[in-house]
């Protein structure tokens, strides 16, 4: 009905109306006129006109229009076979007529009379008679009936040649354009992984997707790509929906697709950064994408993201304990170039999932318009350990569904559930050690270290952390995690004292000495460490301080 | 565990570090190398030929060491420098100074 004029909407209404009124005035016309009716049926074979003037003089009395009478008189009659109403009249009626008149004292009288001409041919005439009090207000309805009629046909026709030259090509035209949507649809169908043929290639993993647009086509993407022992993958949510998102949604995903194929071991905030510089060219419009992008090793578990303003992964553990990774965010990919992306490295363990979901699920509204939120998402995930990814995906669908209710979808919803099925022979061997706040407690370190055969310089790395922790968190309790991998060494060091963040101490000075020649003092011990580790990163997690070394073998 | 030896020859000092030289190790050489270089002590000589672990806090004995002789015109030598610990000595920087 948008797509309507003025005029259109006008004559539609106009007819509504008319309608209306048309209605009611037949149904007054016919309740109020069939109160207390008289109805005169006269046989012309019976006819006897010497009866005429008694007839006439009984209707005269009864007060109803003479006029009236002869005009219906004339009518029916054109072939000059019967002039006059008053050959109608039965002889023998006349005293009837009056009787009947009298008692029933009518408001109205129908004077029906089937007349026979020579060539026995009949005329049927049926004509109101009406008593004259009664008879403006009948004519006045009669006009508004009429007219009302009349109007209605014209607007019919209007409506009629609306619809015919304006609107069917309008309905045409939205036609096509659903048409065209829907091989759309399909396209953007294809650009997402098969995960069906994916399957063949997966004995370590499960992998479940979905992407439901709100409107026909979506501006949400995934993709999961598997080259060599690596599982890339991508979740990605442009901004705004519908035809403009789905556009640069190709644009991402062609990209993301070339990256890929250029060059297969880049970390995926590498390839963040180059879908960064990539798609803030020509980008007028300022549209961006949040998205997670990441890098699982199928026989390891080792997992990299990184994470451009989206929504913070789930973890689901085998245990069935369901918590967000805190990734450190960086820019939506498309706003501002040559913007850093950072990496975090952890380890996916045997029979977990990863979640990763775009905010079509967390901003789910139901009919009291609350959101779905991330709280309700983690607490259902809770003890899903156990299902496949496919269920899982299936859950939440059902979950949000039943959670909206009635409410329409109001953005694209999108899924990727990762589960590391057995955990594989070389999957990490994690070593926990819990320490005193105390320099002495280096010892058990270096000798854990030592028995687990870590490099020295991994445990140069650990130490300085260690003992940077005891010279400045104040802390009780140190916890160190150790991942072995074949390859490298992810050391968790985890402290509840003052929050500390030894990345942002590095010292790099012009010259180790001072201007007397004498060699500086301080900042050695995170020095080391940062140069050592492949990577160093720091997060500050309830009233923990948590410093994640990654270390090669 | 890190140990030393330390000898004096005439005016030359030659302090032998071997094995871990670690936070603990290192403040315990620290303490056994406090007034090591007083009286006619005109060269040190660190031997580092067995040293197979160094931390910042060695580094630093090391600069602690290498500051008090600079300071008494003592001529410091660091000898024997195995390439996992040129790695971190590189890293720290010192070794242009040291000149090796």
């Amino acid at each position: 009905m948008k797509k309507l004029g003025l005029v259109t909407k006008l004559a539609i209404v106009t007819t509504a109306v008319v309608a209306v009124i048309f209605t009611l005035a037949m149904f007054l016309l016919y309740t109020g006129s069939k109160k207390n009716i008289l109805n005169l049926e006269i046989d012309d074979a019976k006819t006897d006109l010497s009866h005429t003037a008694e007839m006439l003089f009984l209707l005269k009395n009864t007060g109803l229009s003479f006029e009236q009478l002869e005009l219906y008189a004339e009518t029916p009659w054109s072939d000059g076979s019967c002039q006059n109403i008053y050959d109608l009249v039965q002889a023998d009626s006349v005293a009837a007529v009056e009787r009947r008149i009298k008692e029933e004292e009518p408001d109205a009288i129908i004077l029906k009379s089937t007349i026979y001409d020579d060539d026995a041919r009949y005329v049927l005439l049926e004509k109101f008679i009406l008593s004259e009090h009664l008879l403006p207000v009948h004519d006045a309805m009669k006009q508004i009936v009429h007219l009302a009629f009349i109007i209605l046909i014209l607007m019919g026709l209007f409506i009629f040649l609306v619809i015919k030259y304006q609107l069917r090509p309008e309905l045409e035209r939205t036609t096509r354009i659903d048409t065209e949507l829907e091989i759309a649809r399909n396209l953007q169908d294809k650009m997402l992984p098969s995960l069906e043929s994916l399957k063949g290639e997966l004995d370590t993993l499960e992998v479940g997707g979905l992407m439901k647009p709100a409107k026909e086509i979506g501006g949400d993407y995934y993709n999961v790509l598997k080259v060599g022992d690596e599982l890339h993958f991508i979740i990605a949510d442009v901004s705004g929906k519908g035809i403009p998102a789905a556009m640069f949604m190709v644009r991402l995903s062609e990209l993301y697709l070339l990256d890929l194929t250029g060059s297969s071991k880049r970390e995926p905030n590498r390839i963040a950064e180059d879908l960064n510089n990539r798609l803030c060219v020509g980008n007028a419009a300022c549209m961006f994408v949040t998205a997670i992008l990441g890098r699982l090793n199928v026989r390891t578990g080792r997992l990299e993201l990184c994470s451009a303003g989206h929504e913070p992964p789930l973890v689901v553990s085998e245990e069935g304990e369901a918590s967000f990774l805190t990734l450190d965010n960086d820019v939506p990919i498309g706003l501002v170039k040559d913007s850093p992306y950072k990496l975090y490295t952890t380890y996916l363990k045997g029979n977990s999932h990863l979640l990763l979901y775009t905010d079509g699920v967390t901003e789910a509204e139901n009919e009291k318009l609350e959101f779905f939120g991330s709280g309700r998402l983690s607490q259902m995930m809770k003890g899903q350990g156990e299902n496949s990814a496919e269920q899982v995906i299936d859950i939440i669908t059902k979950e949000v569904r039943e959670f909206t209710g009635t409410r329409p979808q109001n953005d694209d919803i999108t899924l990727l559930d990762i589960k590391l099925l057995s955990a594989s022979e070389n999957s990490p061997h994690t070593t926990k050690l819990e320490l005193a706040n105390d320099l002495s407690e280096l010892t058990k370190l270096l000798e854990m270290a030592e028995s687990m055969g870590i490099s020295g310089n991994a445990t140069l790395a650990m130490e300085e952390a260690f003992v940077n922790v005891v010279n400045y968190s104040h802390a009780d309790l140190i916890t160190v995690e150790v991942d072995q991998c074949p390859e490298s060494l992810t050391l968790k060091i985890t402290d509840n004292g003052i929050p500390f963040d030894p990345t942002l101490h590095r010292r790099e000075e012009e010259s180790p000495l001072d201007e007397n020649g004498f060699l500086k003092v301080g900042g050695e011990g995170i020095n080391l460490m940062m140069n050592l580790a492949r990577e160093v990163a720091y997060q500050r997690i309830g009233d923990n301080n948590v410093l994640t070394i990654i270390a090669n073998i | 565990m890190g140990n030393y030896k330390i000898s004096q020859k005439e005016d030359i000092v030659t302090v032998i570090i071997s094995g871990h030289l670690d936070t603990l190790t290192a403040s315990q050489l620290d303490i056994e190398t406090q007034n090591l270089l007083s009286g006619a002590v005109r060269h040190l000589t660190l031997d580092i030929n067995q040293l197979d672990y160094i931390s910042s806090s060695g580094i630093r004995c090391f600069v602690r060491l290498f500051n008090e002789a600079k300071a008494n015109g003592i001529e410091f030598k660091i000898i024997g420098i195995q390439p996992a610990i040129r790695e971190i000595l590189d890293i720290t920087r010192i070794s242009q100074v040291l000149g090796v």
